[in-house]
């Protein structure tokens, strides 16, 4: 019983995912694309904790992806976490809808399932 | 009894006091902190003085070099050259935080304490300017000489 209760601890304490990702080729491009969410939108990743995107952040395009064109934010800092934290920029489609994460420094792609629309203002 | 509560009690004390950081406080040393040198990006490193994990300390590596210590109330910042890095601490086991640098641009990574198995964890994180800003003013530095404190 000391054991098992042992070895629960020990997967809830010890245990935590990395985020998944898959190896992706980043183009970057001096994009003029501007986004600015309107209100907070949780998201998760495939494998990850759930990250936050805040209402009023601003999010410029600075590349793409095969998946998809790539937002930065401006003026602040967004990461995903699982094990680790990782800096992390937004795959958003040209409808709006966000289909993952970039993370610039791994050049990987990060799924999010679902996908989510986002409630954005462009300018 | 009431004796042996006392003692505990500076025991305490003596032990909590003595894992915070020392050095002069981030207001008496703003003035002598440089500017970036042409070029490179700055990374601040700090740990808000919360008694959560006061113990536990952690060497902090920067692409594999040692570049300071997580401790309880303290700060420090290394300058580099524009690139990606990794930054990370561990206990019993290793936390880290991924990001790019660029040319003149300030990053802020925070460090905090978590429950572990056997000790506490050092979990990094980047934190906003906004954020950074605020927290790091009454915390003390713990890093290199400044040239002109």
């Amino acid at each position: 019983m000391k054991f098992a209760y042992a070895l629960s601890l020990a997967l809830v304490v010890g245990c935590a995912a990395e985020v998944h990702r898959v190896p992706t080729q980043f183009t970057a491009s001096a994009g003029t694309a501007v986004l600015v969410l309107e209100r907070d939108i949780t998201v998760t990743p495939t494998l990850g904790d759930p990250a936050t995107l805040r209402a009023g952040s601003t999010w410029t395009q600075v590349g793409r992806v095969p998946e998809g064109p790539v937002y930065a934010i401006k003026n602040d800092v967004f990461m995903v976490k699982g094990r680790n934290a990782h800096e992390a920029q937004c795959v958003i489609a040209d409808g709006g809808k966000l289909i993952g994460f970039f993370l610039p420094v791994e050049r990987a792609f990060v799924p999010v399932d679902p996908q989510v629309q986002l409630p954005i203002n462009r300018k | 009894m009431a004796a042996l509560k006392t003692f505990l009690a500076l025991f305490v004390v003596v032990v909590l006091a003595g894992c915070a950081a020392e050095g002069p406080l981030h207001k008496e040393v703003a003035a002598s902190i440089p500017t970036i040198p042409a070029g490179k990006g700055r990374i601040y490193f700090y740990r808000a003085d919360t008694m959560m994990g006061a113990a536990v300390t952690s060497d902090i590596t920067f692409n594999g070099r040692v570049v300071g210590k997580s401790e309880r109330g303290g700060f420090f910042f290394v300058d580099e050259n524009p690139g990606s890095y990794k930054a990370s601490a561990s206990t019993e086991v290793e936390r880290a935080v991924t990001f790019t640098l660029a040319a003149g641009e300030t990053k802020y990574v925070k460090s905090s304490i978590s429950m572990g198995l056997m000790v506490g964890r050092v979990n990094l994180e980047l934190v906003s300017p906004d954020t950074a800003k605020a927290e790091i003013t009454e915390l003390h530095y713990t890093g290199a000489p400044l040239p002109k404190y």
